[in-house]
């Protein structure tokens, strides 16, 4: 029985640069909190992303539901996934005016931090049926999207505006950040052509937000935090369930494939609590993505692809960046850019002798800076506006575009059973992962 | 018979012995030596601070010897006598000073086998240096939350922390207790100086403890009606120098570590 070969697929990259959240007004701001919502798989990863195109595997039932069409058997897919996220804060040091050079104020200039968060776990699992006719497959699915844990102390930066003759401190902040999304999800595909196929997916996604900022006092003007007084504190907690569609297109004639996806962000309540403030409400919005990829088997062992990721992280900005600004008033000035990634990769499979291939997988790609900006929108008047300013721009700073180099390899141990392993580096992130696909049907891998 | 063969032998050793004996020079002892000198190092020193002595003989002695030392003036003390080693010809003493309040000229004598020698120290007073603390007056609270205990985030008498309270006209509610380096008695001005946000003040009081009148949201420099502020300390900077009756003023001594503490006023959320 030949198996098919010609499908589409797709999928969709993410990245979400957040900000943090803020205590009785600005400042968790000050402490950008960035990640990045990836394609599930090792596959995928080892590929650099680059999976809008080939989408062949299980983890299309996430990354391109139409190129579920591509899959042969039943199979069942599950990826463990490491991940590393480094991100810097304001951590310390005076950004204007001579130092004191008494207790903590002793360095000219900003110093920064790094928040680091590591997480481990099941980052992926699906099941897929292909109906016998192979003109439709369904399939369903867990995604972990993201996953972050960080915390962060800062010590207080020092300034002085020249319009004043003392200086000023911000209060040392402790910030505790825990963010989960995941997604339960079911997609369909069907194969309206011999090379077209169209696919769809529905998915529940539960998000967990908890985040707690507090303040603290410290000893004198100059001395350390005092982290026994606390001056305040605030919270965002969220524990909702949201819905968002994704619909996927894959073309395929044979050697060459394209495939284009768009998948819808979730949106969530969370609650904030500022202080004595009362309570609001505000709302989390995943970002909306959209991917065209496209992938060419050069020769036999030889597979291309490359993929363009645009990705509307300005969502986030509403009420989730703006919120956190609130108490300055100065939302306006906060702004995170609409980002397009761009990823390039290719697939060799060594064969030797009758054995099964071993895939060797190699990618780049670029990651926009989608962290969040600060840009006065007005001008500022008073010494505190202008300190304000000062240290927010100094704060969001450390935005950088990243360039990812992932690869990978994938073994297959038998008819049944296929092991892929991947990692992704970037100076700011390491994924790894390790994914297993057991094909449960008749007739293999296709 | 010959008793001895070389008799102007006998005579010349004789002879030579005995001018030998008159040429050699004897060691002076007791009352036949002399004070030659006394001197104190240094001449001129701030009240309260040690002066060393030295009395010097005419030549070295083979006994032990002690010389009478006096002083004229009750700010400076001397030991009645210092010794003088046997194969010495000086010693030394120490001269206690104590702290004057004006320049003290000071005679120490010494005498010994009938010799006097004196010698002239000048008491000065010590350098008017000022210092200070600073230290808030009233304690602040908040209750933070759903937190239904109130939590105390500033006692009364917290050092550098200088408090606005009354809401309704903030004002400052700390002081400052100066000291100087001289009697408090001596002391005819303290001269503070403080300043925090846009606002300076001197003011000059003649009690070394002080209470600031500055006052109004104002001192924080157009933070009043915002909560962007209320995340951020701001210091106060303060500055005393006193003054004497003599009208000599110490150098200034700066505290920069104070920080004003709005307790939920002017704008500032804790």
């Amino acid at each position: 029985m030949q198996m098919p070969r010609s499908w589409l697929a797709a999928m969709i990259a993410g990245a979400v640069a957040l900000c943090p959240a803020v205590v009785s007004a600005q400042t968790s701001l000050q402490v950008p909190l960035q990640f990045d919502f990836l394609n599930p798989g090792a596959k995928s990863l080892a590929l650099g992303g680059a999976f809008a195109g080939v989408a062949d595997d299980a983890t299309a039932s996430f990354a391109n539901p139409a190129g579920l069409t591509l899959l042969g058997t039943p199979e069942l897919s599950a990826e463990l996934r490491s991940s590393r996220t480094t991100s810097l804060f304001l951590q310390r040091g005076r950004l204007s005016g001579p130092v004191i050079n008494q207790g903590t104020d002793t360095i000219q200039g900003p110093v920064f931090g790094e928040s680091t968060g590591v997480h481990t776990g099941l980052g992926y699992f699906s099941l897929v049926y292909p109906h016998a006719s192979h003109r439709w497959v369904i399939a369903g699915y867990r995604h972990e999207l993201a996953h972050i844990d960080q915390q962060f102390f800062s010590d207080g930066v020092f300034q002085k505006d020249p319009t004043e003759f003392t200086s000023r401190r911000d209060a040392p902040q402790e910030g505790i950040r825990s963010l989960s999304i995941s997604g339960y999800g079911v997609s369909g595909a069907y194969q309206v052509r011999r090379h077209v196929a169209v696919g769809g997916g529905l998915a529940v996604y539960t998000f967990a937000l908890d985040s707690l900022f507090r303040r603290f006092d410290v000893d004198g003007f100059l001395g350390a935090p005092k982290r026994d007084v606390e001056f305040g504190r605030s919270t965002q907690r969220g524990r909702r369930a949201g819905l968002a569609p994704t619909i996927g297109v894959l073309l395929d004639r044979g050697a060459a494939r394209l495939g284009i996806v768009y998948r819808r962000g979730a949106s969530f309540d969370y609650t904030t609590v500022d202080g004595s403030d009362p309570a609001r409400t505000a709302v989390f919005r995943v970002p909306h993505t959209l991917a065209i990829g496209a992938s060419v088997r050069v020769r036999p062992s030889l597979l291309i692809a490359g993929e363009m990721t645009r990705i509307n992280y300005s969502r986030l900005v509403q009420d989730f960046v703006t919120d956190q600004a609130r108490a300055t008033g100065r939302q306006a000035s906060f702004s995170v850019d609409d980002g397009t990634e761009w990823h390039v990769s290719a697939q060799y499979a060594l064969r030797w002798r009758q054995h099964p291939p071993i895939r060797l997988r190699a990618g780049v790609w670029y990651d926009p800076d989608h962290s969040v900006h600060f840009a006065p929108a007005v001008q500022p008047v008073t010494a505190t506006d202008k300190l304000f300013d000062e240290r927010l721009s100094t704060a969001l700073s450390t935005g950088r575009s990243q360039a990812h180099v992932a690869g990978g390899v994938g073994f297959t141990v038998s008819r049944q059973l296929e092991l892929n392993a991947a990692v992704d580096v970037a100076p700011r992130n390491h994924v790894f992962s390790t994914s297993l696909i057991v094909h449960l049907g008749q007739g293999g891998l296709p | 018979m010959k008793l001895f063969p070389y008799p102007r032998l006998v005579v010349m050793l004789l002879v030579s012995t005995a001018v030998g004996f008159g040429c050699s020079k004897k060691t002076p002892s007791g009352p036949s030596a002399t004070l030659a000198s006394l001197t104190l190092s240094p001449a001129t020193i701030a009240g309260g601070n040690p002066v060393q002595g030295t009395v010097t003989l005419s030549g070295v002695v083979s006994d032990p010897a002690a010389v009478a030392l006096v002083s004229n003036n009750a700010a400076a003390t001397v030991p009645s006598s210092v010794g003088v080693s046997a194969g010495s010809s000086t010693g030394t003493f120490s001269v206690t000073t104590t702290t004057v309040a004006t320049s003290t000229p000071v005679t120490v004598s010494a005498s010994f086998g009938g010799t006097t020698q004196t010698a002239a120290l000048v008491l000065t007073p010590p350098a008017l240096t000022a210092s200070f603390t600073v230290a808030s007056l009233s304690a602040a609270q908040r209750k933070l939350g759903s937190d239904p205990t109130p939590v105390t985030l500033l006692p009364a008498g917290s050092a550098d922390a200088c408090p606005l309270v009354n809401s309704a006209n903030p004002s400052l509610d700390c002081q400052f207790n100066g000291t100087a380096s001289t009697p408090s008695a001596s002391i005819t001005a303290y001269v503070w100086t403080y300043s925090f946000g846009n606002q300076t003040k001197t003011e000059t009081s003649t009690n070394p403890i002080f209470k600031p009148t500055m006052s109004g949201c104002a001192s924080f420099g157009g933070q009043s009606g915002s909560s962007s502020g209320g995340l951020q300390f701001i210091a106060m900077r303060v500055d005393l120098k006193v003054r004497n009756a003599a009208g000599t003023e110490s150098a200034v001594t700066t505290n920069q570590n104070v920080r004003i503490f709005p307790a939920g006023i002017c704008g500032y959320g804790f």
